[in-house]
């Protein structure tokens, strides 16, 4: 049986080593070459495509103090390869003089759509009891943080939706 | 025994499946089937990854196609590999098949080996039909729109077929839902049975023998003919990843079915059949469209039942080498030499050519020797239908580049 002159290893042993080293090596180059590629094309979020949108939801000049409304309004919204004119809701309170607040729609929790609850003056998420004060604030139940607000701009009494932003407080 | 062999038995089917005896001529000839199973998982996978960002209807697919390309990472790559991954699944296929005429393997025993193989192309140019028309760009409408027309043609079954794909008043939702289907569906688990049998009879019957390996001792497949096959893997891959990395798959414009400057030409491994229909007008038209196919395929079948000598030599089957020359000419360059062709399709183009003709002399002037088009020329294609252009410029060396420069545009202008 042939010999390497180096290691003394037969020569049928030594390319044994080889075939199955490059058998292991090259399949390994061709998972990855598959695997990262895909992984990024999964995981990192397409460009986005931004909308400078305000959108109107309303007249806010007739609120009463701490009395929140319902306003319904359309915004467009991008959606994978799409844009979207869907029907949203906010909830529009005014707590001060000149301070106006509008929350999105959802339950911090959970997402589940959430009321006011004009008896009790509380917001209240009927799907596991998270309730919430009158500025938004978690008063009791599994909410993990206050309930989200959307940029807004007023312009002569009628109120402009931006982008909806989660609160940076905890519960 | 570990103690998952002991629970699945994986590791001993594995064992099995890899020591495999094969004859001592076996080699770098036989890594083909390998390659066209690899690639067949390859566009299984890149197919799913498109479809997580695809729509699937008339309306939406382009759009979604479009947002793959442009917005998601990597997006462009996953369809270069599925693009151009088919393209080569197409020749592998090929190349699979010519080994296995040309070494005449084939032969008794292994007749349903060969006929599940030829069933297997089939399936494979059936994934390049109904997926070409999934971008539902002017190139995949007008395509399928031909495409259905030659099935409702066929004798006797071609209203049936018709209603089969949805095509009985025109290309749209019903037949891009029968495609999709098709595509994504049906053909994905037929073709993983056919090549599990496939695999089996192979592996029933064992790799096909040559002439003088009865006197030589078998070798096993692993681990010197699995390198083989790997090292072949591999290097097709290198080719595919390359291809999709840098060469753009053009996305023409949104489907147009008032377009009547468009000239549907089908993806490459096709243009045979494109050519063959030009040879038969009016009533014989079903000659060149379905039978002359139709024979065609009945007689690769019936390859292992025409053929019934003795196994030789590959170096002493000159009739095989002959027929393997004569159909990869016809297949790889139908245009050659047809000088009905360009008359029929200068009629058929009618002034629109002309105008190319027009553009191309103007702009060929000052490029030099290659002929590529200046951008602002280049611009002006879409409305002309770039494909018109493209065949003008199918010139030696200057074709593929200014194809390049043409799909590079499409893409520009999205």
């Amino acid at each position: 049986m042939a010999v390497t002159e180096q290691s003394g290893v037969p020569a049928s042993v030594a390319r044994r080593r080889f075939y199955v080293g490059m058998i292991y090596g090259l399949w390994s180059l061709i998972a990855s070459a598959l695997s990262i590629p895909a992984a990024i094309y999964l995981l990192i979020p397409p460009k986005l495509r931004r909308l400078p949108e305000w959108a109107e939801a309303g007249d806010v000049s007739k609120l009463e103090p701490r009395a929140p409304v319902e306003m319904v309004f359309r915004q467009n919204r991008v959606d994978g390869w799409k844009i979207q004119s869907e029907k949203t809701t906010a909830w529009v309170v005014k707590l001060g003089d000149s301070q106006v607040v509008a929350y999105g729609p959802q339950c911090t929790h959970l997402g589940c759509a959430y009321r006011w609850d004009d008896d009790r003056n509380y917001f209240l998420c009927p799907c596991h009891t998270s309730v919430f004060s009158v500025d938004g604030a978690v008063v009791s139940g599994p909410a993990p943080r206050p309930l989200d607000r959307y940029e807004i701009k007023l312009e002569n009494g009628r109120l402009l939706l931006g982008e909806l932003h989660q609160s940076k407080e905890k519960a | 025994m570990s103690w998952l062999d002991h629970r699945t038995g994986i590791e001993t089917a594995i064992r099995n499946f890899l020591y495999e005896e094969i004859p001592d001529s076996s080699g770098w000839h036989q890594v083909f089937g390998s390659i066209a199973v690899f690639l067949f998982l390859v566009q299984a996978f890149t197919g799913a990854l498109l479809a997580f960002n695809y729509a699937p209807t008339p309306g939406d697919a382009y759009n979604s196609l479009r947002y793959i390309l442009t917005e998601v990472t990597g997006g462009r790559l996953i369809r270069g590999l599925h693009h151009w991954g088919a393209s080569m699944l197409i020749v592998v296929v090929v190349l699979h098949m010519t080994q296995v005429f040309l070494y005449g393997a084939y032969k008794k025993l292994r007749e349903a080996t060969w006929m599940v193989g030829v069933v297997l192309l089939l399936l494979t140019m059936a994934y390049g039909l109904t997926g070409y028309l999934l971008p539902w760009d002017n190139r995949a409408y007008w395509g399928t729109v031909v495409a259905t027309q030659i099935a409702s043609h066929m004798p006797l079954v071609g209203a049936y077929l018709s209603h089969l794909l949805g095509g009985d008043n025109a290309v749209g939702v019903v037949t891009f839902a029968r495609f999709y289907g098709l595509h994504v569906l049906l053909l994905p688990p037929a073709t993983g049975l056919l090549i599990a049998a496939h695999v089996y009879l192979v592996r029933k019957h064992g790799v096909a023998p040559a002439p003088g390996d009865e006197v030589k001792s078998r070798k096993k497949f692993y681990p010197g003919q699995a390198f083989k096959d790997t090292a072949a893997i591999f290097a097709a891959f290198v080719v595919l990843f390359a291809m999709a990395a840098a060469v753009r798959v053009p996305l023409d414009r949104l489907a147009d079915p008032t377009d009547a400057t468009y000239i549907p030409r089908p993806d490459w491994y096709f243009l045979f059949l494109f050519q063959t229909l030009k040879f038969f007008d009016g009533p014989l038209a079903v000659v060149g469209s379905v039978i002359l196919p139709s024979l065609a395929v009945l007689a690769l079948l019936l390859v292992p039942f025409i053929d019934r000598g003795q196994v030789l030599r590959v170096t002493r089957r000159t009739v095989a080498i002959g027929v393997v020359a004569l159909a990869l000419l016809g297949w790889t360059q139908p245009d050659r030499g047809r000088p009905r062709h360009y008359a029929q399709a200068r009629q058929y183009r009618g002034h629109r050519l002309q105008r190319a003709h027009r553009l191309d002399r103007a702009f060929a002037a000052g490029t030099g020797r290659y002929r590529i088009f200046p951008r602002r020329a280049l611009r002006q294609l879409p409305q002309l239908g770039w494909q018109a252009g493209g065949a003008l410029w199918a010139r030696p060396r200057s074709g593929e580049r200014a194809r390049q420069e043409i799909g590079s545009l499409d893409d520009g202008a999205l």
